[in-house]
């Protein structure tokens, strides 16, 4: 297994320089550009935060593709390695294409985040917490890689994993929303769970980010700007409120949950994976065959407008045909298709009706 | 080696196998041969550790091969369009191939030398033939105790054939056991001696081709006054008119007759039988000329085949 990581190391390193480059040269092309002075301080850690996620989210594809392909996985599984060995060299590989040229960025561009914002206003930044926020957003995007990888590889095509990893992103978080619609119909007034809808000061914030994999990633990136920043929108003290520590509470709480679990069940799981599933339609109860009705009922419970819950039905069919590999999706996911469809409708007219 | 007991697959609704039964003898050559879709491909990557069987075992020298490192050592499998990453070459290949497998470096470049491949160029670029011959060269340089070849000569020249079936018999020389899954039966008929049938779902005939060649033969006869397929086996087997028989069948020669082509008077039949036996009953029905037509694998092949499909193929 030793001599195979490092033969895949060995392999990819020229794929991981370019990313590495890549991602520097994005991230350097805003340090650089952006506006520093002494009133107004960048750290410039959202688009480090978002590159580094991105990195999380869409590296799976790319490191675990060896088991979207029949030919493939005809070569990986009849060599002298155990599947879980081979996931676990594919794995880690992953991880340095993330934890490589996201820490090649960081540096350069806190260096010349540093620089430029000590010309402008030699003590306008607490430029030590890059130090700990480098940490924080490393462990952060460990987790949405973890639940990425774990959500890419329940597919047995690529284009369902990348769809499953989106899926994944957003699923818990739709969930409440639904939830919060419902029971705020119910009850009368807007916003049962008040502190999803608090993390913004600027107003609400439409999305509950403590329900998705991005959770700590956000958080820890808001945080720490606000201690980079003397200027920052979010001072530390929002940290404080007693809605933003229930938020970030159950933001870590649940993205580390789901992480581990993503983990243990990618790697116990990996034997069990059959090999003829490949390229065959994906039918993970982790995939579409739950999050196709899911999606459905929460999204039209969710939608106030007619055109978009219209556009939610048609996508939602779209979705169907991808799953199903045709538009003749049979009688059985037609079935399920109508009647998620009618759930949806029949919950979004009772939540009207009582609003 | 290779043994697999009752082994059955199937692949959602559709039943690959039920209950088929195969053994390789350590050190074989053994011919995989089937219709398409028959499970030739399946039965090699169950037999490779891809796919594991839904029932029965599969073992390589009493072990189980599905997840057994020790066993996969010994075990290579070049499925009929072996996968190869992007930007790889001949030269890259041969180095993944050496940290799997004790590759032999000299044997892989005798093997180059004989294709007279071009290591550098992208296997992307390469045709079928010389992608195949390239994964041919690194598959007999790694030298594995089993090794399994699905669709082996698709795209080989006849060169490359040549050389091919040389090196798969220098393999076997040195104690491997070779698995070749083809529809070139001509091809496997040259160097396996041993062979499985797949067909309808089980493995219908697993032994060696020269016995089963001994067995079958076609004749061309021809009767004075033609001949009915029906009159020919009542002859054979209970004493037909004409024909020296005991009255209950006691001349009637065990004999299983394949195909029983007629035009006018000239029958082309194929049988299954003791030959001298058979050729001396069929000397009394006096036919005007009884000619023994070579066989070869291919039309032991045709004929088992046509025989399970009762000549509906």
């Amino acid at each position: 297994m030793k001599k195979y990581f490092l033969y895949e190391l060995k392999k990819n390193a020229f794929a991981i320089g370019v990313i590495a480059f890549v991602v520097t040269a994005i991230y350097m092309a805003f340090v650089l550009t952006t506006f520093q002075s002494s009133y107004d301080i960048n750290a410039n850690v959202d688009v480090i935060a978002f590159i580094g996620g991105a990195l999380a989210v869409c590296i799976p594809v790319w490191a675990f593709a060896y088991k979207m392909k029949k030919r493939s996985v005809d070569m990986y599984y009849a060599l002298p390695l155990k599947r879980v060995e081979i996931l676990a060299v594919k794995y880690l590989i992953g991880l340095l294409a993330i934890v490589l040229p996201f820490t090649v960025a960081y540096w350069l561009g806190a260096l010349a985040t540093f620089v430029k914002v000590s010309e402008a206003n030699p003590d306008g930044m607490g430029a030590v917490y890059y130090i700990p926020y480098y940490f924080a957003a490393l462990g952060a995007m460990l987790c949405i890689y973890s639940v990425s990888a774990f959500a890419y590889t329940r597919a047995n095509r690529i284009i369902d994993g990348i769809l499953f990893i989106v899926f994944w992103m957003i699923a818990l978080a739709l969930v409440v929303l639904f939830i919060n619609r419902i029971v705020g119909a119910a009850l009368g007034y807007d916003g049962f769970f008040g502190f999803v809808y608090s993390e913004n000061p600027d107003g609400y914030y439409i999305f509950p980010t403590c329900f998705s994999p991005i959770a700590p990633l956000d958080y820890a990136t808001r945080f720490f700007r606000a201690q980079l920043e003397s200027n920052a929108l979010i001072s530390s003290d929002w940290f404080v409120f007693r809605n933003q520590r229930i938020n970030m509470g159950v933001g870590f709480a649940l993205t580390a949950l789901c992480a581990v679990g993503a983990n243990v069940w990618l790697f116990l799981g990996e034997k069990r994976q059959r090999a003829e599933n490949v390229g065959q339609v994906s039918e993970s109860a982790f995939g579409y065959k739950v999050m196709i009705p899911l999606f459905t009922v929460c999204l039209i419970g969710i939608a106030d407008l007619i055109p978009l819950i219209a556009l939610v039905i048609v996508g939602a069919f779209a979705l169907t045909a991808v799953y199903r590999h045709s538009v003749k999706i049979g009688v059985k996911q037609a079935v399920v298709y109508a009647a998620s469809v009618f759930v949806g409708i029949t919950v979004d007219l009772i939540i009207r009706s009582c609003v | 080696m290779i043994e697999a007991k009752n082994i059955s697959k199937s692949f959602g609704k559709k039943l690959v196998f039920d209950n088929a039964d195969i053994s390789v003898a350590d050190g074989s050559i053994c011919g995989l041969v089937g219709i398409n879709g028959a499970g030739k491909s399946t039965l090699l990557r169950i037999i490779a550790g891809v796919l594991t069987a839904d029932g029965g075992t599969v073992t390589v020298d009493g072990e189980p091969i599905y997840e057994n490192k020790r066993v996969k050592r010994g075990l290579m499998f070049i499925s009929d369009d072996p996968y190869f990453d992007f930007d790889i070459n001949g030269e890259k290949l041969g180095k993944f191939f050496s940290v799997m497998y004790d590759m032999d470096g000299k044997v892989f470049g005798h093997y180059v030398e004989k294709f007279s491949l071009d290591l550098k160029k992208p296997l992307r670029n390469l045709s079928k033939g010389l992608k195949r011959q390239i994964f041919i060269a690194v598959a007999l340089a790694c030298r594995p105790k089993i090794l399994l070849l699905d669709e082996a000569f698709d795209g080989l020249d006849p060169l490359a054939r040549l050389e091919f079936k040389r090196g798969i018999i220098e393999l076997q020389e040195s104690g491997s056991t070779v698995v070749i899954s083809s529809h070139s039966l001509r091809e496997l008929e040259d160097i396996c001696d041993s062979f499985i049938l797949i067909d309808r779902n089980t493995v219908k005939v697993c032994g060696k081709i020269e016995d089963a060649l001994d067995n079958i033969f076609k004749l061309q006869l021809v009767f004075k006054d033609g001949m009915t397929k029906d009159a020919f086996v009542a002859a054979m087997t209970a004493g037909g008119e004409g024909v020296p028989s005991g009255a209950d069948g006691a001349d009637a020669v065990p004999f299983e007759c394949l195909r029983f082509d007629t035009l006018g008077r000239v029958v082309t039949a194929v049988l299954r039988g003791d030959k001298n036996t058979v050729m001396t009953k069929i000397d009394g029905l006096q036919p005007i000329v009884a000619d023994e037509i070579p066989m070869d694998f291919e039309d032991y092949f045709i004929e088992e085949v046509r025989r399970a499909d009762g000549e509906g193929r």
